[in-house]
Order: structure tokens, then C-alpha cells, then sequence
């Protein structure tokens, strides 16, 4: 920042001349704010360099594929969780249409988590030709206090979807002297 | 159970080769006839268990299957004499939905009677714990690798005395009291804590290596000196390292004792963990100019679980270093101006040239904006008025969320840059006019600005996820880091041609009025990150002065990042050129951007990853960071930046609903609720004191209790934030911080020292508080200082 700038930035902010603005649109409208008169603020200093993360999940789930072809499909549903996550669970999996359960169980209630590791649960499915829709495994459990919800597909071989890229193809923003690089065309 | 099959052969049974097999049970049989379980694994309800699942496949002494579905319930301890025994897990099953009932303890001898758990009908009540021994001697009473919250208890009334404490403990080491012995394996490498807390007597509480005779670890008299007369160490041990754990009493005292083992340190280390290295060997997190252009900083990125680190960060040419009012390091120019700064003065256009100002007279008009000073063209111009829109998606439920929303709604992109170009034959662009939509959430999104009289479809209208600072410059901005290819990297890297998220509309197809609407399929998670950005620094900068640290966050499409999300201080230079050094951010924040999780929509993770933006702006980070989960206690610094940050989130959106994406699962959690149920949220103990590990949402929570006070309390919780208190660089508490290397299974620290580096945790903000004059009493409700945190509100210690 340029003395100037720097100089204009501290009248602005001894102005305060802030607008308060509104949140962003939510599906359910939240209130105003009330405007308050705060105490002085303190300089803007001391700011350390920590890479601060956000909570992890406490669950993930997945399938682990031990044998695939034409006819047959041979796979665990695997569920990891942190071993603090005793909430009662379900598995429940999701046969598509043209397959067949052909061993493993559904819906499942899972035990309380091991220490040792992950849960898992065999199951073999057969038909005539894989499926066009994808095998589901989904584990959910909720309190009044929290809730997970886990999901995974088998794909039978297809690839997993591809969701829309927006890719950054239009011309190279250069603003006096100044790159900011492709924007994205509205045609995607 | 197997036998030849007959017509009656019923479910789960099936004919196998003839035989009517039990296919949720056999191993051999397992879901199917012919279905084989690999090695290692059992049949469970027709599944095949992997070890580690409800069975591990050994051997059950104490199996009680009345059902279809037995459950371990985990080790049983039987006591025949003296000894008791660990006789294997138990399988206990009261019907449908059985219930891991725990650790069950049976004394039938002379030492320790555990009447354990009793299925007392459709629901299994622990019945707690009985003592009715006598004398264990110095053998031990083996506990596995068991922890709290099973509680092991007992007196130790009418037992032997078969141990002496050392020397150093106390100062009755040769006074004769009885004790108990319990035999206990670490079950990872880390930081355990083992105390007495209540029990009924003066307890000396000592841990041996091995058995009672062998070498003292440490050892523990009273928690406070003659005042609480409890006992408490912490250990650092390795995985399966053996140890003896001894209670007895102080002097000759003996009663009814109670043993807690927990994860971490309960008790901010023990004294040997104190003043470890500083591994940036002096040099602060407000870094130092190591030379005219260097800056110099501690860098504590343990959100990629890296260890501290010194860094260094080179200003731009024409900026040289320079420390701050508030005692940080950073780029200021070193001539009159920085070098690609520029400036409309009238109709002329300045541009800063090695340090100086070069003036330009513009064709036309010279115009001031977020991206950049420019001359206009001079082509005949109108002007159009229009309104910007994104879709964007929610919770697909306000209460009990389990996934987004299936359907998209459409929300007004305030504050966002709109700026109307031209390209030319030879592919250069001219730039026409460059404005800021307006604020609200019906009336938000709209722009008036210039644009050529006659369009063609050359001519576009271009929006930015960048907000000004109103001098010329950019506030923050949402990045894209320009990877080639989806996949994940550590944060603070980038692609070849990382960019501002832009959205390029063509002119020529706009009616003048319209809409501009930047879709799903366009990357409008990137428009939502700006625009709660956008939210939650107005919020911010509502109630305090000053404008923080130049934020940039970054979001690709597939690109996720090792720290999930996350936020550093760490300052970046972007958007230069050949002929511009660009313009400084001081802080970064990272966004998930992968399509299966779609992380961009949760407004959760993004305020809460400006909440740390905003304690690094205006109060102190602690410095303490790094991967954490539901339900870990951490230490106090870092449950203070994350609680902070969680609290921020909820104060912000006026929600205490916390949801949030990652590796498919989709999980939230009701901070006002004080309580996950499953798992137990575990409180905060009085006895323990202030530096105790804490949860952090339990932070959260007690921020939220504040502000549910008054109506004021948002705001004086945020200036308690800003107050000098909190500015360092020495706090009041005294507490220093903790690195560690990474986080176990429950969340634990591993590998953990403690710095000489001041921090700031809970306790002084809360001085903060209660010193700017807020009541007590909120701060007490919240603390629950007599059971829960023991925050000392009628005794602040103010700056």
C-alpha cells in the first residue's frame, strides 16, 4: 500500500464510515443486525502465521472392491470413524435395479467404534450385466445435538461423474499493468 | 450349530451342501453357502468382520449370544484371588440393539469386587463399583489400556502397604499407608493425564515403569499444595509401554479413591515439557525485517502438521521493510509510491515507475477502481444498468441437515467489481468503466456503469469476486490457483496461472435492466465464499475500526487442500505483471473446492475460516493449530482459535448449527446444545484448572452462553477480542504455547512441547471481558466456574 493510500485507509477508518450490509440470501431469511456503539479497537497487530484447519469429519465411508466382472462383485463397505464416535449408526446399502444381494446384510446397525480400526461388511452381488445405476452405501445416525451422514457409490466400472469444471478460458484480464488472469465465460 | 437339512430348515439357516447351515455365523458360510471369511476375519451377521470390527476373531471366555447379533463389550476382569484376570472380551446382546456396556470389572476374592453391569431389561445400567477387599499387595489389578471416562475406584481402607512413594513426592515418603496397584498399557504414543480427582482422601499418586518396584516416572501429592489434596500427573508414554499406576494416601490416610485416565495433558505439561526450544529461536509470529527487504516470521503451520519454522518473505521491488504500529513486519514502499500503483488524478493517469509518480493524459476518461486505474477509450459511450445474481445452495434442512440442498436458490452478488471491456482485433483489451454493485438482499447486485454505445460481440461485462478498499486497491479477493489438474495440495502453492474469479458476460446479449446470473455450472461457489466474506467483514467492521489484514481466499474446482480448509497470516504478492509487482495480501485462506463435497456451500466453514481472519486481525492468534476432530481436547490455545472461530461462525450467521462436507459425509453439530450426546462431550473439570485441555466447541459453547446475555453482548465480545489485553506480546495468564506434530486417533496431541512463546487462551479473554465492564454473572453462567471451568470472573486480571 502506497503512503497514500495508507493515509486515506486510516481517516476512512477514523471516520468509521462502514455500511453495515445485509447477509447473503439464505434459504431462510436471517435478522438484521442491530447497529452498537463498540469501545475503541485495539491496532491491528500481532497476527501470527498458524494455517488454521476447521474441524475434521468424524466419519468417512467408502467401498473397497475385492472382486469385479460382468456378472459378480465382491466388496466391503468400509466405515472409519474417530473412535470418540459412539453415535448409534446405520448402514443401509442400496441394491440397483438388475442386481442381486447375493450375501450381506442391510440395514445394518453398527457397533460401537474400534480403536482397532474400521468396521466393514462383505457383500456379493450378482447379474446378468452391471447395473446402470450405482450400488449405495449410506450410514447415518443423528441426536438431537449432532448428525452424520455418510455416503459412497460402486460404479460397476463406470467413471466416477464429472461435475461441471468452470474452466477459466476467456481473454487474460490485464488492467494497467495489473494480471488477473482468464475469467470464466458465461457460456459454460 | 449344524446338521443335515430338512424341509424346515429356517432363516438365517441355509442348505449348504446339504447341510442347514448358519449363514449370519459361519465362517465358512458367511452370508452365502460357499462364502469363506479370509483370515483374520469372522462372520457377523452375514458379513464378514475385518479385524478391528465388532470381533476381532478372539477368543471369548465370557460370550453371551441370546440373539442374532453379539457384541464385544470389550474386556472383562475376573478376580479369583488376589489377581484378577482379564478373562476376554464379553458379548452381551439385550435384544435387537445391543449395547456396548463397557469394561466390566468381577472381583470374587479378597481385593476389588466390580458388580459391573447389569441387563436389568431392555436397557444395561453400569452399577458401579465395589471395594470389598482387603489387601492387593503390590500386585496389580490389570486395566488393559482402558481411559475415562470408565472410572476405576475403590478404597483403600483395610489394604497393605506394599509401596513407598519417592522421596520427592512427598514429605511423608516413610509414613505408612495402604495402597492400591493397577496395571496399565499406553495404547498410542502420547500425552496421558492420570489423577485422583474425586476421591475421598488425601491421595499420593504414583506411576511406576513396569510393575510397583520399577522406576519411578513421576509421581504426584497434591494437585495444589495443601490446597487440593488430590493427586494429578501427566506422562508422556509410548505405545504399549507398561506401567504401574499407585494410589495411596498421603501420610497414613486412606478412603475411597477414584482413578482418571485420560489423553493429553490436563494440566498444560508436566515442568519438563516447559521452555522447550523455540524452534524460530526468538523470532515471533509478527516476524522481524531480517533485512531492508526481508521480513522474517514464525511460521506455525501445523495445519499441514509441519513443525514451526522460521520463514522469510521478500517484498516487492520499490518496497522495502518496515514494522508496523502494531509491531508487525511488513511492505511499505520505499520511494513516494509502488512500483505498478496507479492513480487517476483529473484526466490523467499516474503510474507509479520505480518509485515514482509518471503521469499519462487519458484519451478520454480516467477512471479509479477495485482492479486498477485506466484510461477509458475514446469510443462513444451510454450507459447500462443491470443487476448480478449467483445460485448458490444450503442445508437441505434448517434443523437436521443431512446433504445440501437438491435445488439451487439465487442470491444478489453484493459488492462485487463490474467492469465493461472490450477486446480488440489484436486481442488487447480496453477497459470502459469499473464499478461496485450495491449492497442488500433484494436490492443488492445492481451496477450502472459505461459501456460502448454500439456493442458488438467483442464487448463484455466482467464481474470480480473482489472487493475494494475504497483507495484503489483490493480488500480480498476469491482466487482460483490455477492447477492444471484436480487433486490435493498443501495450502500457500499454486498452479502456473492462478486468477481472480471472473465471470465474462457478453455485452451485445444483455438487455440494458437485466440480469446477469453466474450459475453452478460457472463456479458460483466461488461468488458464495466472496459474498459471505463480504458478509462477514461488514459485520466485523461494523463494531470495530480498521480493516484487517488483506485477505485472498483460494477455490478451484477439484482442488482440495491437506488442511481442508484453512487460514494462515502468511502474506502473498498477486496480480503482478511484467511491469507491476502486484498488490500485497497479508492473509490467505483455503477453500475446498472438490464437486463431491461441494465444502463452498457451507457458510459454516467459511465464516468460521474468517473468524480466525478476524482474531488475526484484530486480537492475537495463540499460535497453536492443526488438524482436529469432534470431541478431542486440545490444548488451551488452540481450543481457543478454534472455539473463537466456531463461535465467530455461529454469532455471525446467528445460527448455533455448525454443518459442514468432507470426504462424502456430511456432519453438523449445535454448539447451544453443549452436548454431542454421542460422544459425550466431555466438560471441562474445576479442579483441573485453567490451562486444563479443553473441547473446543466447549469454547464455542461458552462464547455462545455469553452472547445469548444481551443484546449487546456480540459486540463486546468481539471489542473484548480487539482490546489491548489481547494484543500481547505478553498476556496476563502466563500461559505459553504448545506445538505438537500431529494428532492421534482421539484427537490427542502427539508428540507435543511446549514453547516459551506467550499466548493468549480462554482465561484472558475472558479478563478481556469481565475487565471491560460485562457481568460476571453471563460469564459465570457460561463458565460454571464452581464445577465446569473454574474461570475466576470476581478476580479479572486487567491490563
Amino acid at each position: 500500500m502506497h503512503p497514500v493510500r495508507r493515509t486515506l485507509f486510516a481517516l476512512a477508518a477514523v471516520v468509521g464510515c462502514v455500511e453495515p450490509r445485509l447477509a447473503p440470501n439464505t434459504v431462510a431469511s436471517e435478522p438484521a443486525e442491530q447497529r452498537i456503539v463498540v469501545a475503541p479497537a485495539a491496532p491491528n497487530a500481532a497476527a501470527p502465521t498458524t494455517t488454521q484447519s476447521g474441524i475434521g469429519a468424524p466419519m468417512h465411508v467408502s467401498w473397497v472392491v475385492d472382486r469385479f466382472d460382468d456378472h459378480h462383485a465382491s466388496l466391503r463397505a468400509r466405515v472409519e470413524r474417530v473412535p470418540t464416535l459412539s453415535l448409534p449408526l446405520v448402514l443401509t446399502v442400496t441394491v440397483p435395479a438388475g442386481a442381486t444381494l447375493a450375501a450381506g446384510n442391510t440395514p445394518v446397525t453398527l457397533p460401537p467404534p474400534s480403536p482397532q480400526g474400521p468396521t466393514e461388511y462383505a457383500y456379493e452381488l450378482t447379474y446378468a450385466a452391471p447395473p446402470q445405476q450405482d450400488l449405495l452405501v449410506a450410514v447415518d445416525g443423528a441426536s438431537e445435538q449432532m448428525g452424520v451422514h455418510g455416503r459412497a457409490w460402486f460404479r460397476f466400472g463406470r467413471p466416477e461423474p464429472v461435475a461441471p469444471n468452470a474452466l477459466p478460458t476467456g481473454p487474460n484480464m490485464i488492467i494497467n499493468g495489473r494480471n488477473f488472469g482468464a475469467a470464466v465465460p458465461a457460456t459454460q | 450349530m449344524s446338521g443335515v437339512c430338512t424341509a424346515g430348515c429356517p432363516a438365517p439357516r441355509q442348505n449348504c451342501a446339504g447341510v442347514c447351515t448358519a449363514i449370519d455365523s459361519d465362517s465358512a458360510n458367511c452370508g452365502a453357502c460357499g462364502r469363506g471369511c479370509a483370515a483374520g476375519q469372522t462372520c457377523q451377521s452375514g458379513s464378514c468382520m475385518s479385524v478391528g470390527g465388532p470381533d476381532a476373531g478372539t477368543v471369548d471366555a465370557g460370550r453371551v449370544d441370546s440373539g442374532s447379533a453379539p457384541i464385544d463389550t470389550g474386556p472383562v476382569f475376573v478376580d479369583s484371588g488376589s489377581a484378577p484376570i482379564d478373562t476376554g472380551p464379553v458379548f452381551v446382546d439385550s435384544g435387537s440393539a445391543p449395547i456396548d456396556t463397557g469394561p466390566v470389572l468381577v472381583d470374587s476374592g479378597s481385593a476389588l469386587t466390580d458388580i459391573g453391569r447389569v441387563d436389568s431389561g431392555s436397557a444395561l445400567t453400569d452399577t458401579g463399583r465395589v471395594d470389598s477387599g482387603v489387601a492387593s499387595g503390590c500386585s496389580a489389578i490389570p486395566l488393559g489400556s482402558a481411559l475415562s471416562p470408565t472410572v476405576f475406584g475403590g478404597s483403600t481402607a483395610g489394604r497393605l502397604s506394599s509401596h513407598t512413594p519417592p522421596a520427592t513426592c512427598t514429605d511423608m515418603p516413610a509414613a505408612v499407608s495402604p495402597d492400591v496397584v493397577y496395571a496399565w498399557t499406553a495404547p498410542s504414543s502420547g500425552t496421558f493425564t492420570f489423577d485422583t480427582i474425586g476421591s475421598g482422601f488425601d491421595t499420593v499418586l504414583t506411576v511406576r515403569s513396569g510393575s510397583c518396584t520399577g522406576t519411578a516416572l513421576g509421581c504426584s501429592d497434591d494437585i495444589v499444595n495443601a490446597t487440593t489434596t488430590t493427586s494429578r500427573l501427566t506422562l508422556a508414554l509410548s505405545a504399549g509401554q507398561a506401567i504401574a499406576i499407585i494410589i495411596e494416601g498421603y501420610g497414613t490416610n486412606s478412603g475411597s479413591y477414584l482413578l482418571n485416565i485420560t489423553r493429553g495433558a490436563v494440566d498444560g505439561g508436566t515442568p519438563a515439557d516447559a521452555g522447550a526450544p523455540d524452534p524460530c529461536a526468538g523470532v515471533t509470529t509478527d516476524g522481524r525485517c531480517a533485512s531492508s527487504t526481508i521480513i522474517e516470521y514464525c511460521s506455525v503451520d501445523t495445519g499441514g502438521e509441519l513443525p514451526p519454522s522460521l520463514q522469510r518473505f521478500t517484498c516487492s521491488p520499490g518496497e522495502r521493510c518496515a514494522i508496523d504500529s502494531g509491531g508487525a513486519a511488513t511492505c511499505v514502499a520505499s520511494g513516494t509510491c509502488i512500483p505498478g500503483d496507479s492513480r487517476c488524478v483529473g484526466t490523467s493517469l499516474q503510474n507509479c515507475v520505480s518509485g515514482t509518480w509518471s503521469t499519462t493524459a487519458c484519451p478520454a476518461q480516467c477512471v479509479d477502481s477495485t482492479v486498477a486505474s485506466f484510461c477509458a477509450p475514446a469510443v462513444p459511450t451510454t450507459t447500462t444498468s443491470g443487476q448480478l445474481l449467483y445460485q448458490a445452495r444450503g442445508p437441505n434442512s434448517p434443523s437436521r441437515p443431512t446433504d445440501w440442498s437438491a435445488t439451487t436458490f439465487t442470491a444478489t452478488a453484493q459488492a462485487f467489481t463490474i467492469v465493461s471491456v472490450r477486446q480488440n482485433a489484436d486481442g488487447t483489451l480496453s477497459y470502459f468503466d469499473a464499478v461496485t454493485t450495491t449492497s442488500g438482499n433484494s436490492t443488492g447486485g445492481r451496477f450502472t456503469l459505461r459501456v460502448p454505445t454500439t456493442t458488438t460481440a467483442s464487448d463484455f461485462l466482467v464481474a470480480f469476486a473482489m472487493a475494494s478498499d475504497g483507495l484503489g486497491g483490493i480488500r480480498y479477493v476469491v482466487a482460483n490457483p490455477g492447477f492444471a489438474a484436480p487433486g490435493t495440495q498443501p495450502p500457500d502453492t499454486r498452479g502456473a496461472n492462478p486468477n481472480a474469479w471472473a465471470w465474462l458476460f457478453q455485452l451485445n446479449t444483455f438487455v440494458n435492466g437485466g440480469t446477469l446470473t453466474i450459475t453452478e455450472s460457472m463456479g458460483s461457489g466461488a461468488a458464495r465464499i466472496f459474498d459471505y466474506l463480504r458478509f462477514t467483514y461488514d459485520y466485523v467492521t461494523t463494531y470495530l475500526p480498521g480493516s484487517g489484514r488483506r485477505l485472498v481466499a483460494w477455490m478451484q474446482l477439484g482442488t482440495s487442500w491437506t488442511c481442508g480448509a484453512c487460514f494462515s497470516a502468511r502474506p502473498v504478492s498477486l496480480f503482478g505483471s511484467a511491469t507491476s509487482s502486484g498488490q500485497l495480501f497479508e492473509s490467505q485462506a483455503w477453500f475446498n473446492g472438490s464437486t463431491a463435497d461441494q465444502e463452498y456451500w457451507s457458510d459454516s466453514v467459511t465464516a468460521h475460516e474468517f473468524g480466525h481472519w478476524v482474531m488475526s486481525s484484530y486480537g492475537t492468534s495463540p499460535g497453536e493449530a492443526g488438524r482436529h476432530t469432534i470431541g478431542g481436547r486440545v490444548y488451551p490455545g488452540m481450543a481457543w482459535s478454534e472455539g473463537w472461530a466456531t463461535y465467530f461462525s455461529s454469532d455471525a450467521r446467528r445460527n448455533p448449527v455448525y454443518s459442514d462436507k468432507q470426504g462424502g459425509t456430511f456432519f453438523w453439530i449445535d454448539i447451544a446444545a453443549r452436548s454431542y450426546r454421542y460422544p459425550a462431550w466431555v466438560r471441562p473439570v474445576a479442579s483441573a484448572g485453567l490451562e486444563q485441555t479443553i473441547d473446543e466447541n466447549e469454547v464455542a459453547a461458552m462464547l455462545w452462553s455469553v452472547r445469548a446475555s444481551s443484546v449487546s453482548a456480540p459486540s463486546q465480545l468481539l471489542s473484548a477480542l480487539a482490546s489491548p489485553q489481547m494484543q500481547g506480546p505478553s498476556f496476563n495468564r502466563g500461559y505459553r504455547a504448545w506445538s505438537w506434530t500431529s494428532i492421534d486417533a482421539f484427537g490427542t496431541p502427539v508428540g507435543a512441547m511446549r514453547t516459551s512463546r506467550p499466548a493468549p487462551y480462554l482465561a484472558d479473554f475472558l479478563d478481556a471481558l469481565v475487565c471491560s465492564g460485562f457481568g460476571t454473572a453471563a460469564v459465570n453462567a457460561a463458565t460454571q466456574p464452581s464445577v465446569y471451568y473454574p474461570y475466576p470472573s470476581a478476580s479479572p486480571l486487567c491490563f
